[in-house]
């Protein structure tokens, strides 16, 4: 299968007044579309670095990441985010000012996609994550954890990119809806061929991807493949 | 975007009512600060007409207004000087009718010639209930003609009518050069009654003149027969109080060595020439020292305001920001690039300071004394600093790395 991402000899270094820390040293690695990977490694081992770089909004400081053969370096990275790579974290992040379906239409209103069209899309996006439609109309504050966290994942794909980055998304759950949302991130990946990259400590989503990196002081290793 | 901007006012009612309200009462601050300033002016303005000077014409060491000579070359400098207004010349005279000797004076030289240029000059009584001649009016004064206006008794007692012309001998005086007065005589000349002075209650009338002449026709009498005319009273206005010194400029050009200002030291020889020049300014002066240091004062703030407007915008926009920089970061993970991030909370900024200036500026129409132009560009400089402030702190938020702030790590 083809290279969705590939990550080459990458090194990230953070730049303060007085210092500079080498957060990543050489990672090497590649994603690839119809999979799940799984990132691991405990607090501070570069693991968010990673997928900040992964997600565009930085680049590395020595070597190439490349999203289907372009360095990242030369790419307009706002425009990859908003139409190919999409983030959803632990704290869900919805708007709150948004209803749950404002917040699914947010990426297509910055695609200038009409208004109409957005909010049928947003609704199909919706009962994809099987949300129920009596939540459509609500805040973000009066739904669940699990709920909220379905929401992101419909934001996440309704901008129709291929790429799912996801910062321990099961951290803020129950381990029912944590196995709600690790099938959902399985099911994007195995029949809707997304490439879904998840940041995680959680042994049960390490478990259900289908390749495991390791990350121990900014260097990756192949855990499981 | 515009959609979410509008969705964030809606929805952040609390944090939009604050924006607004800090405008609204910046905006009617700043339009009371400026009124008070633009008061202070108009009171400064209005100062200069409703406090006029009056400058009168003395003898050096300042002792007399009435009875001293002031030269031609005096006069005529006041004439053409364009800080002068409503100046008052007059000059006393005797008079007797028609041709008789000079050893005759007694008898004859009974006539009180008061020569004016206005008919309310200061050296007249009040209201002497002049009454003239089909034709003619209170500007025969300005004139030179060979005209008079004479006390109703006397007419009655001489048999003259108004219109009537009769012959009219006239002494002027003069100071000789060791101050002494003098009394010179002038050729017979024709006048014409123009108007006749009430003088029907005696009790009131005692101070008439028996005879008003113009002012420029006594002067060309006494010039014609090649001798020094001299005023005996002069007194004007200084038209622009707030241009004082250069009224005193100009003074200071008039007749042979300037007018100058009372000098009264031990050294002032007393003399009768109107050389001097009395000037009441000091009331005025005080009054406009005030006003002018209220308004030095007050402009002298006008940096440190608009600062204060400046770091207001940044203070607000910066802590409301700051609660707002996950919101921003989700902006940019989502795809929105910085710059359209910051103009999106820009936008929502610009909506709620432009409502604040609105009702700002409503408010100061009712509160304030300004004039809607001058509110407007008090509030659209409210507007302005604000924003800039605004820009500055939402720039700042640009600089936040997005993915710090919504990680787990």
């Amino acid at each position: 299968m083809k290279k969705m991402i590939e990550a080459v000899n990458v090194s990230y270094i953070y730049q303060t007044k007085y210092q500079k820390t080498k957060a990543l040293s050489e990672v090497s690695c590649s994603f690839e579309r119809g999979k799940v990977y799984a990132i691991t490694g405990k607090s501070g081992s570069g693991k968010s670095t990673f997928l900040s770089l992964l997600a565009g909004l930085d680049v590395p400081t020595e070597g190439t990441l490349n999203i289907e053969g372009e360095d990242m370096r030369k790419m307009n990275r706002d425009a990859y985010r908003l139409n190919r790579a999409s983030v959803i974290y632990q704290a869900f992040h919805l708007f709150p000012l948004l209803t749950v379906l404002e917040n699914v239409m947010f990426p297509m209103e910055l695609q200038h996609v009409p208004k109409k069209e957005a909010k049928a899309r947003a609704q199909e996006y919706l009962k994809k994550v099987d949300l129920p439609e009596a939540l459509y109309k609500k805040m973000p504050s009066m739904i669940s954890g699990g709920e909220q966290q379905r929401v992101a994942i419909a934001r996440a794909i309704a901008s129709g990119g291929e790429i799912l980055l996801a910062d321990e998304p099961t951290g803020n759950l129950d381990s029912q809806n944590e196995k709600v949302i690790v099938e959902l991130l399985c099911k994007l990946a195995h029949e809707d061929n997304y490439a879904v990259i998840v940041v995680t400590h959680n042994e049960t989503v390490a478990a259900a991807a289908d390749v495991v990196y390791g990350m121990l002081d900014g260097t990756l290793s192949v855990v499981r493949e | 975007m515009y959609y979410y901007i509008q969705k964030s006012i809606q929805r952040q009612k609390s944090r939009s009512i604050l924006v607004i309200l800090v405008n609204c009462v910046l905006a009617v601050l700043l339009n009371l600060y400026f009124g008070l300033i633009g008061s202070y002016q108009v009171q400064l303005h209005d100062l200069a007409a409703n406090t006029p000077i009056k400058c009168t014409i003395t003898n050096p060491d300042g002792t007399r207004e009435l009875g001293i000579a002031v030269s031609s070359d005096i006069l005529r400098g006041l004439q053409a000087a364009e800080q002068v207004r409503d100046l008052d010349c007059s000059v006393q005279m005797k008079a007797g009718y028609g041709e008789f000797a000079i050893e005759d004076w007694k008898e004859h030289l009974n006539l009180v010639v008061s020569a004016v240029n206005k008919s309310d000059s200061s050296v007249l009584p009040e209201d002497m209930g002049i009454q003239y001649l089909d034709g003619w009016d209170e500007t025969v004064f300005t004139g030179s003609e060979r005209v008079c206006v004479m006390r109703k008794t006397e007419m009655d007692k001489q048999g003259y009518v108004c219109g009537e012309e009769f012959l009219l001998t006239v002494y002027y005086f003069y100071y000789n050069e060791k101050d002494e007065l003098w009394c010179g005589e002038l050729p017979p000349v024709t006048v014409k009654v123009v108007g006749q002075i009430d003088d029907s209650d005696p009790a009131a009338s005692y101070e008439y003149p028996d005879v008003l002449l113009p002012f420029r026709t006594a002067w060309d009498l006494v010039e014609e027969n090649q001798v020094d005319f001299t005023a005996d009273a002069v007194s004007f206005y200084v038209k622009d109080p707030l241009a004082l010194n250069e009224f005193k400029e100009e003074m200071g050009q008039i007749g042979e060595l300037g007018l100058m200002e009372i000098y009264k030291g031990d050294n002032v020889r007393f003399s009768y020439k109107g050389t001097a020049l009395y000037v009441q300014d000091g009331t005025f002066i005080t009054m406009a020292d005030r006003l002018n240091t209220a308004i030095r004062i007050l402009t002298a703030f006008l940096l440190p305001m608009g600062i204060l407007v400046f770091i207001v915008g940044y203070v607000i926009s910066h802590l409301l920001a700051n609660g707002r920089v996950k919101e921003f970061a989700l902006f940019r993970s989502l795809g929105v690039g910085a710059p359209r991030a910051v103009w999106a909370f820009w936008c929502e900024q610009l909506v709620l300071v432009l409502i604040g200036n609105v009702i700002g500026c409503l408010s100061a129409l009712v509160v304030g004394s300004q004039g809607i132009r001058e509110i407007l560009t008090v509030c659209g400089a409210a507007f302005g600093g604000y924003m800039l402030g605004t820009t500055v702190a939402l720039a700042l938020l640009a600089k936040e790395k997005p993915l710090e702030l919504l990680t787990s790590e």
